[in-house]
Order: C-alpha cells, then sequence, then structure tokens
C-alpha cells in the first residue's frame, strides 16, 4: 500500500465486534456486578441486572467502544436497573411480606477479632447487604455514587428527612463493627 | 473507645459517617460469577438472527411501537364499536328475510342464539342470586389469596430467613 493511498475504514466485523465487547464486559463486570449486588443486595437478581446492563451496552457498544465514560455509563445503567427492580420487587411482594427488613442479628463480642482484613472486608460487605433496603440504598448511594442527599430523595422518591434518617439508622447497625475492628479510622 | 460510639450527638454522627464512609469505599469490587460473560453472550447469541418484529417489544424501532400502539388502539375501537352495532341491529337482523348470503344467515342465526340466550339467563337469575355469587366468587378469591400468602411467608419466607448465616 502507497503511501498516499488512504486507509481503509475498518468496519467491525460481527466476530471482532464480538471479541472486542468480550474484552469490554471483562473490564466492567466485577463493577457492574457489585454495583447491582450492593443496591439490591441478591447476588442473584445483581446477575440479573448486570446481564441487562450489558445487553444495553451492546446495543450502544458503537459508542461505548471508544468512549472515556463508558464506565459512567455503565453504573449509571447499573444503579437505575437496581432501583427499578428495587421498586418493582417492593411492589410485588408487598403483600406477600411481613416488612421488608431482616432481623438484626447482632454480633457477638470478639466473634470478628480474629479475622483478618480480608475477611473483616466479606464481613463489612455481608453487614451492609443484611442492612434493609430501606437503609442499605440510600447508603450505598450515598457512600459509593457520592450522591447528595437532596439528589437520593429525589431519585427514590422520599423526603429528604427520611433520607437522612435511614441513613444515619443504617450507618449505627453497622457501627459495631467499625468500633470492634477499628475500620476506616485510618486517614 | 467504645462508648463514643453510644453517645448520641452530632460530632460523634460525622466521625461514624467518615470512618464508614472509608470503610465502605475501600471495600474492593465484588467479582462478578464467572457465568455472567457466557449469559450474556448466549442471550446476545440468541438475540443477534431475529429480526426486530421477534424481539422484544422495547427493542423494537420507536416508529414500529408507535405504530403497533396506534393500530392496536384502533383495533380495540373498531371492535367495540362494531360489537355495539351488532348488538343493536339483532333483532333486526334475526327477523329480517331479507338476508340471501348463506354465510351471512347463519351469521344472523348465531347472533340470534346469543342474544336469546343472554336474554334467557338474565330472566332466570333474579338480581340476589347474581349478587350472592358475586359475594361468593369474592370470599373464595380472597380465601384463595390468603392461603397462598400464608404458604408464602410460612414455607418461603421463614425457609429463607433460617438460610440466612
Amino acid at each position: 500500500m502507497g503511501l498516499n493511498e488512504p486507509t481503509p475504514v475498518q468496519t467491525p466485523t460481527t466476530e471482532s465486534r464480538s471479541i472486542e465487547f468480550t474484552m469490554f464486559m471483562r473490564a466492567y463486570q466485577n463493577m457492574v456486578f457489585s454495583t447491582a449486588a450492593r443496591l439490591a443486595g441478591n447476588d442473584a437478581q445483581a446477575q440479573d441486572i448486570a446481564q441487562d446492563v450489558f445487553i444495553k451496552a451492546y446495543q450502544n457498544f458503537e459508542h461505548l467502544r471508544l468512549s472515556a465514560t463508558a464506565g459512567g455509563w455503565l453504573k449509571t445503567v447499573a444503579t437505575n436497573l437496581s432501583l427499578n427492580y428495587l421498586t418493582r420487587y417492593r411492589k410485588r411482594w408487598r403483600l406477600f411480606s411481613e416488612s421488608d427488613s431482616v432481623p438484626d442479628v447482632p454480633l457477638p463480642d470478639g466473634a470478628l477479632d480474629s479475622l483478618n482484613q480480608d475477611e473483616q472486608r466479606a464481613a463489612l460487605e455481608e453487614a451492609l447487604r443484611r442492612l434493609p433496603a430501606h437503609q442499605r440504598v440510600p447508603l450505598v448511594l450515598y457512600h459509593f455514587e457520592d450522591l447528595p442527599y437532596e439528589d437520593i430523595s429525589a431519585k427514590l422518591g422520599i423526603s429528604l428527612a427520611k433520607v437522612k434518617t435511614d441513613i444515619r439508622r443504617g450507618r449505627a447497625a453497622l457501627a459495631p463493627m467499625l468500633r470492634a475492628h477499628g475500620i476506616g479510622g485510618g486517614s | 473507645m467504645s462508648g463514643e460510639f453510644d453517645r448520641d450527638d452530632e460530632s460523634l454522627d460525622r466521625e461514624i459517617e467518615g470512618r464508614l464512609g472509608r470503610a465502605l469505599r475501600a471495600l474492593p469490587e465484588r467479582r462478578a460469577p464467572a457465568t455472567l460473560e457466557s449469559r450474556v453472550l448466549d442471550t446476545l447469541a440468541r438475540r443477534a438472527p431475529l429480526p426486530w418484529w421477534r424481539r422484544d417489544f422495547g427493542e423494537w424501532p420507536a416508529a414500529a411501537r408507535v405504530a403497533f400502539g396506534v393500530t392496536s388502539a384502533a383495533l380495540v375501537v373498531l371492535t367495540v364499536l362494531a360489537a355495539a352495532a351488532a348488538n343493536a341491529n339483532l333483532g333486526s337482523l334475526g327477523a329480517s328475510h331479507a338476508i340471501s348470503t348463506p354465510v351471512l344467515h347463519e351469521a344472523s342465526v348465531i347472533f340470534v342464539i346469543a342474544r336469546t340466550f343472554s336474554i334467557s339467563l338474565t330472566s332466570l337469575l333474579s338480581s340476589s342470586w347474581v349478587l350472592g355469587c358475586l359475594i361468593a366468587s369474592a370470599a373464595l378469591y380472597a380465601a384463595l389469596f390468603g392461603l397462598v400468602i400464608a404458604g408464602y411467608r410460612t414455607l418461603y419466607l421463614n425457609a429463607d430467613l433460617e438460610a440466612r448465616p
């Protein structure tokens, strides 16, 4: 090919597109799954949500494949789909459940003392998962998504006061873990 | 050390917020299940060869979705109007001897039979009998619904809570 000849435009074949999308998915699947799992509090549902996120991503892959904000787009879609799932789930099962809270199971003193850092993190993740949805969801949106109280209130369609109360109660439920291990005490 | 977490003041709340925020942000990402990738690719492979009209309604082109909605609404309106017109003309259809084609004649016979049956049924059933049936049906439905709720709470919800570590 001579230097003056135009470079042919690369049109991705179905196979190359599939490979490229697989690499894309591998780069982001942990982030998408984590977002969905922390909001939904249920790994099976999180996997369904993550699947829907990547199917939407595939439909928009022409834009996303070269976009620097693909991660943000995926996180936003994962968050919105998780909230949609929670809304649907809450409406569907409201009649069937006594409440949407999981009864508190107090941690015995010293139960976590022998845990290493990975196990402490797993325990914190599990404690977060066990929070009732009305506390876990605003807490996750506040601490993981960095949303201000006002945005959480608007997103969830609940009052600002309730958002603050739920987040404070969620923190209070997790505080014993911080106390037991000095988690988060560093700068 | 533990006492400071028991105090309920704003500065303590802020401290917990800061520490918890740092702890949560330090959490590593959860590892996605190994099956996620294959699930997504399988789903995409299943959908890929399908033309748009065989995919989920949400994936149809916007124009097609609008056209489908308008057509469906028009069909519903036409059906309702046709049913109303047919009902209004049943008597005249049945009594008329002007119907010459066999198909129309058969249709008119069916309409007349249906109308006669509905009129006979209405006259046979007193309003109190109908009301009783409705109440009994509602009671049975409510009982069945309550049974399903009790079953769900006993068999599924309690089992789910017991299964939690």
